[in-house]
């Protein structure tokens, strides 16, 4: 689990320092604040292997036919080539580890763990410093983006071949009682998940609600992948306020049990409070908010932890 | 009805500690001609006052504002609560605060202990100042006086001395909320009382 980030001319962010990280990171920000960039710095550090940050752009962004013009020249701070992006981080119980990308100033003091890039991003060259943390921190990307049902239903196998599928099930019946099982069918070319409502015939997931499709997403990426990182831009999207509580309590027991940290933006002020709550029960309270702000300078964030996050409540202060 | 003054439109923020002084506070502006371009936040209460305000100064909130001005009681302890908020807000904003000043800014900060920076007591002490000492208000001053010597008599004493005779005459004169803020609002202080002086110059400068 990372304990501290560090992110240095990276898109907006000329010099960024977020410590401590908990289990469940909730980033918040006005509209243009970076919480996307944020995000996209972590899938930057966490990614493996690097060569897949070719999609990097398209991750959580719509860049369009040339994600050079749209995307990888704004990387660096104020699109000066000469703004070194440098992304560190540390991990419970590891040393610091990061990525950078661009040209290395002579001297630096943390050396490339490589002899050579690793990658190029957008003509820049990466490079990785530091020991990275055994095992894979490769997150797991859940956008606003619409999925692929063929995807959804070839990832369901996973939940399924893990013996998880009640454990997914159960977590959903929580926003849909009438849900008895979901299945993978395939009844054309492709295969599909269909979910049994007690109708006649069962539902294609498809027809149920977007929440409910990106919730199946995220729980069976929590419960049935090896990822230890989940990224989530605008976790709230698509879910009515009321099951906010329940969602959070299913997101942090399924995390504790598969030891996986979660990174979600959210607008909603009800998805901070609830998040708030439903931490509020547990015996280890893990959960801080990122704020993230536009400054004259450029971008700042902080920490908050349990509390100020209750000092915020009670005193009906604006957090998002 | 006018629309209340939001956060992000305003360059001006007074924060205040409940919902009585904000309404108090913004009856007093008012009457100084300076409502416009006021937010006037308050933190529900005083307790956690410091986490709040570590909680609430962002670092947009100092780079956008002109001015930020802080109103807390005194309660038991004036030079006290001065020090400490003086410090705080120091450490905060990265000016040197004091309290009863404003800071040359960008953004001024202001703080203000009330009654009067130096005695302890609220802000309801300097409202009961102020309208008890006015000669028109002699009698039903007596009255209240009366009340509350009776009262500690039967054995009861409000726990504030100063909110329990303001309360005692708010509940004849606005007894629909019998609270400090409500009751400027219906007009019950003068706010021209000599009184009212030192606070009244330092929202001048908001």
């Amino acid at each position: 689990m990372l304990t501290s980030l560090q992110i240095k001319n990276f898109r907006g962010f000329k010099t960024l320092a977020l410590e401590p990280l908990k289990r469940v990171n909730v980033v918040v920000g006005q509209n243009n604040t970076g919480k996307t960039g944020l995000l996209e710095a972590l899938a930057l550090l966490l990614w493996n292997p690097p060569q897949g940050l070719a999609n990097l752009p398209k991750f959580f962004r719509t860049v369009g036919s040339d994600p050079n013009e749209n995307f990888w020249k704004w990387m660096c701070h104020n699109k000066d080539p000469k703004n070194v992006v440098e992304i560190r981080a540390k991990v419970q119980g590891s040393q610091e580890f990061g990525v950078w990308l661009g040209t290395r100033p002579s001297g630096e003091s943390f050396p490339p763990s490589t002899s050579g890039p690793v990658a190029a991003l957008g003509n820049m060259p990466m490079f990785i410093m530091g020991q990275v943390p055994s095992g894979s921190l490769k997150p797991s990307i859940f956008s606003t983006h619409p999925t692929n049902p063929q995807q959804d239903a070839v990832d369901y196998n996973r939940v399924v071949l893990r013996r998880k599928k009640k454990e997914v099930e159960s977590l959903l019946r929580k926003i849909e009682p009438k849900l008895e099982a979901i299945e993978t069918l395939q009844t054309g070319n492709q295969p599909l998940l269909y979910a049994d409502i007690g109708l006649s015939e069962m539902l294609p997931v498809t027809q149920m609600g977007q929440g409910f499709n990106r919730l199946l997403d995220i729980y069976s990426e929590l419960v049935a992948a090896e990822t230890k990182v989940l990224l989530i831009d605008e976790v709230e999207n698509g879910v009515h306020h009321s099951v906010l509580p329940t969602i959070w309590r299913g997101l942090l027991h399924a995390a504790k049990d598969a030891d996986v940290q979660i990174f979600a933006t959210t607008h909603s002020l009800e998805c901070i409070r609830s998040a708030h709550e439903v931490f509020s029960e547990e015996p280890e309270y893990d959960l801080s908010v990122i704020q993230l702000f536009r400054v004259p300078e450029g971008i700042e964030g902080r920490v908050l932890d349990r509390k100020h996050i209750e000092a915020a409540m009670a005193g009906e202060i604006e957090l998002r | 009805m006018a629309e209340a003054p939001k956060l992000e439109t305003c360059d001006r923020v007074l924060i205040v500690e409940g919902y009585s002084d904000l309404l108090f506070y913004a009856e007093l502006l008012e009457a100084l001609g300076k409502h416009g371009g006021v937010f006037i936040k308050h933190f529900n209460g005083r307790p956690d006052l410091a986490t709040k305000l570590e909680t609430f100064l962002t670092p947009q909130l100092l780079t956008t504002k002109q001015a930020l001005g802080v109103i807390v009681d005194a309660d038991t302890n004036p030079q006290g609560t001065s020090v400490q908020l003086a410090q705080l807000l120091t450490r905060l904003t990265g000016q040197t605060v004091a309290a009863g000043m404003w800071t040359a800014g960008k953004p001024r900060i202001g703080l203000f202990v009330t009654p009067d920076g130096t005695s302890a007591g609220e802000v309801e002490t300097l409202a009961w100042r102020a309208w008890s000492s006015d000669p028109a208000n002699a009698q039903p001053r007596r009255c209240i006086d009366e009340f509350v010597a009776c009262m500690s008599k039967a054995g009861f004493t409000a726990r504030s001395s100063d909110k329990g005779v303001v309360s005692a005459l708010l509940a004849i004169r606005n007894d629909d909320d019998p609270r400090l803020g409500p009751g400027a609002r219906a007009k019950v202080f003068d706010f021209a009382r000599p009184e009212f002086s030192p606070l009244k110059q330092f929202l001048s400068a908001l």
